[in-house]
């Protein structure tokens, strides 16, 4: 009913792709390679849809941006297309193509839908209550997360669709300069940091910048973890290993001495007595003595060696520094 | 003085004739007044924290009032102590309170079944026999940040002023005791406030009243005959802590008598991981959540343990040297911690109860401690 006739095949340059407005969909680079090597080989099964334009000469593209410009680079001459009637508003144009939608909604599509519905001065409540369960969008708060999202620029929108990101994932981004965003996501680019990996080396540097007063690109500097995510040397494992270690040492700067500290004294205990001293590196659990035992001869030289004067004050040092940290350097709270 | 407000107040349709709701919304003053028969959960679903703190529902609950104090998880000691859930939620606004994770966006409830109260308490007293019991309100609010509007106060002193192996704690952060020094005193019945410098009060524990005011209305509780206890808890550690510390626990002392005082408990900033989100999006100014802080033996992320103990040792001492026999413990710590600050520690959760049934019933023996 919507439709001003039925299916029809309209020449390419009838068809005009200027306005983008209604315009959601991601640009995967992958997804757009297989798309051009199908529509190569069975031509555009899926129409466009399109809507006359006031001056009647041109269709104004609404949906199918990416099979017109493939089409385009491959020289087609025709597409089929739904045309919309003239008379529609937006909002009701924004409908019919949430109905038309056949595959899932990333979120980053979802995100634009948002800011497509915002800029249509759709209230959140009323995103909500009217496509909240067309989009998948489960409570009106979160309609507030995905129109900030919607409000991330390309490339950051690009990353987050192309690794999977989820939407708590993508708006640790949020708070951010353009120029921190840009970075960390070269870092994450260079990385290929999936969800996880990325939201978890963010909010550490983040909650690192904002103890220390600092920007987070600082924090980046300051780490060099940009130079380790270049570095050909290491696998991509490896870096970032190394990153997330270097990371965890500036966030707990206390707790690396300290442990630096007792492994020290381990070394020295384990090499004058065969005994090891396992401890819980958070310093909440316990301290635990282990030992192998070849014979009951060993076993007494083993207890003997611990019962030394010098090696039993040895634990008893290792015991003051796990519970009590560094008393002689001053700590670093406070 | 009280810097909150209570903009609007839902009744459940089921309580609206009785007495305690005309009176709260006589008391509240011109807010908008709405009834509502809908179940609490769907209809209070998208509430934010600010509506939830300015709204107040008003309703009758039919479960257990009483329970034991949830404490906390494996590797470290709680006291036993009891809560009595009446009312649930908090106006006043502290940026690492565990009832924005607990309780969520949700108003401010308050039961109206009274009678329900006083049933379960009479049951669950003739349960613990001849045993000492701790009991507060304080769980999941602030105790006296709502008496205004109900005289909580005056109930609960009414009910334990004669229950003598009981001891009632009102928990505060607010000046509000007119209500309550209008009661005759009794020994088993205290008042704490939960203590920070004045720094932190500031920045963290918003709509809370200022440290001399707390301390100004202990003293006023003090003079009336009632018994007091103070909370150091949560301690921050922040640059300059200690010398702040210093100067709170000095004035305090200027003004508090310390055989006044029931209890004092010390525990360091803990939080439930799912908080530390909540404190970022809400306190974004607040950076005391980026400490150098682990997650426990309990999942709470709380400092690491030198630091826990340095903070403990110093307030501990500062309270030893102005107060040196007040009965001090430490609220979920684990047992070395206990040793290095206390120099023991209770060996299980029971034997912590025990310890502190013994002090109990010296205090309320002797009419102080």
């Amino acid at each position: 009913m919507h439709l001003e006739k039925k299916l029809r095949k309209i020449p390419l340059e009838l068809i005009d792709a200027e306005d983008d407005f209604f315009d959601f969909s991601d640009k995967d680079s992958s997804y757009l390679a297989k798309l051009k090597l199908s529509i190569k080989k069975v031509g555009v099964i899926n129409p466009l849809i399109v809507q006359l334009s006031s001056s009647k000469k041109l269709y104004r593209l609404i949906n199918g941006f990416k099979r017109f410009q493939i089409a385009k680079e491959l020289s087609l001459s025709y597409l089929p297309a739904y045309i919309l009637k003239r008379d529609l508003s937006p909002l009701e144009v924004l409908n019919i193509l949430l109905l038309s939608h056949s595959r899932p909604l990333s979120l980053t599509e979802k995100a634009r839908i948002v800011g497509i519905m915002r800029r249509l001065q759709l209230s959140d409540k009323q995103i909500y209550d009217k496509f909240g369960s067309l989009l998948g969008i489960s409570s009106a708060s979160l309609v507030k997360e995905y129109a900030i999202l919607s409000t991330y620029r390309s490339p950051l929108l690009s990353y987050i669709s192309s690794h999977g990101l989820s939407l708590k994932q993508a708006l640790a981004l949020k708070d951010l300069s353009p120029q921190e965003q840009d970075t960390f996501v070269f870092l994450g680019n260079l990385l290929s940091l999936k969800g996880y990996d990325f939201f978890n080396i963010l909010t550490d540097l983040k909650e690192i910048a904002i103890r220390e007063g600092k920007k987070v690109a600082l924090v980046i500097e300051e780490t060099g973890i940009l130079e380790i995510g270049k570095n050909e040397k290491f696998t991509r494992s490896q870096k970032i290993e190394r990153i997330k270690n270097i990371i965890k040492e500036r966030k707990y700067p206390y707790l690396t001495k300290v442990n630096r500290e007792l492994d020290k004294i381990r070394k020295k205990f384990s090499s004058r007595t065969g005994l090891d001293i396992v401890w819980d590196k958070s310093l909440e659990g316990g301290v635990e003595l282990s030992f192998k035992i070849r014979n009951s001869e060993d076993a007494k030289k083993k207890i003997k060696n611990l019962l030394e004067e010098d090696n039993f004050s040895l634990l008893v040092r290792f015991l003051e520094v796990y519970h009590e940290g560094l008393q002689d350097k001053k700590d670093n709270s406070g | 003085m009280r810097d909150y407000r209570i903009k609007r107040i839902i009744v459940d349709k089921r309580v609206k004739d009785s007495y305690f709701v005309s009176e709260v919304i006589k008391r509240a003053g011109g807010v908008e007044i709405e009834e509502v028969s809908t179940e609490k959960n769907s209809f209070f679903a998208d509430f934010s924290f600010e509506e939830g703190k300015s709204t107040l529902f008003l309703t009758s609950f039919p479960g257990s009032f009483v329970k034991t104090c949830p404490g906390t998880g494996r590797g470290y000691l709680c006291c036993g102590y009891y809560v009595i859930n009446q009312p649930v939620g908090c106006p006043l606004d502290c940026s690492y309170c565990i009832l924005q994770d607990y309780l969520g966006p949700s108003p401010l409830v308050l039961y109206v079944n009274f009678e329900r109260i006083k049933e379960q308490l009479d049951d669950f007293l003739k349960e613990q026999g001849e045993n000492i019991i701790r009991i507060g309100n304080g769980e999941l609010t602030d105790s006296l940040a709502l008496d205004w509007l109900g005289d909580f106060s005056s109930f609960f002193i009414s009910y334990f002023r004669n229950k003598k192996n009981v001891i009632f704690e009102f928990k505060t952060k607010t000046d509000q005791v007119e209500k309550a020094l209008e009661l005759p005193s009794c020994s088993n019945i205290v008042f704490s406030w939960s203590l920070n410098p004045q720094s932190i009060i500031s920045r963290e524990e918003h709509f809370c009243a200022r440290l001399e005011k707390r301390i100004e209305a202990a003293f006023k509780v003090q003079k009336k005959g009632f018994m007091l206890a103070f909370h150091f808890d949560p301690l921050i550690f922040y640059p300059g802590w200690e010398k702040d510390y210093e100067r709170l626990i000095d004035t305090l002392f200027t003004f508090i008598d310390p055989s006044r005082i029931f209890w004092i408990s010390m525990g360091a900033l803990r939080f439930p991981p799912s908080l530390k989100d909540i404190i970022k999006e809400r306190f974004p100014e607040s950076k005391i959540i980026y400490e150098e802080m682990i997650k426990g033996l309990d999942g709470k992320i709380r400092y690491i343990k030198p630091l826990r103990i340095k903070l403990f040792k110093k307030v501990y001492s500062l309270i030893r040297e102005k107060a040196p026999r007040v009965f001090c413990y430490l609220c979920m710590e684990s047992p070395d911690v206990w040793e290095k600050v206390m120099g023991f520690s209770p060996s299980s959760n029971h034997h912590f109860k025990k310890i502190f049934e013994k002090h109990c019933r010296e205090v309320l023996e002797k009419g102080g401690a």
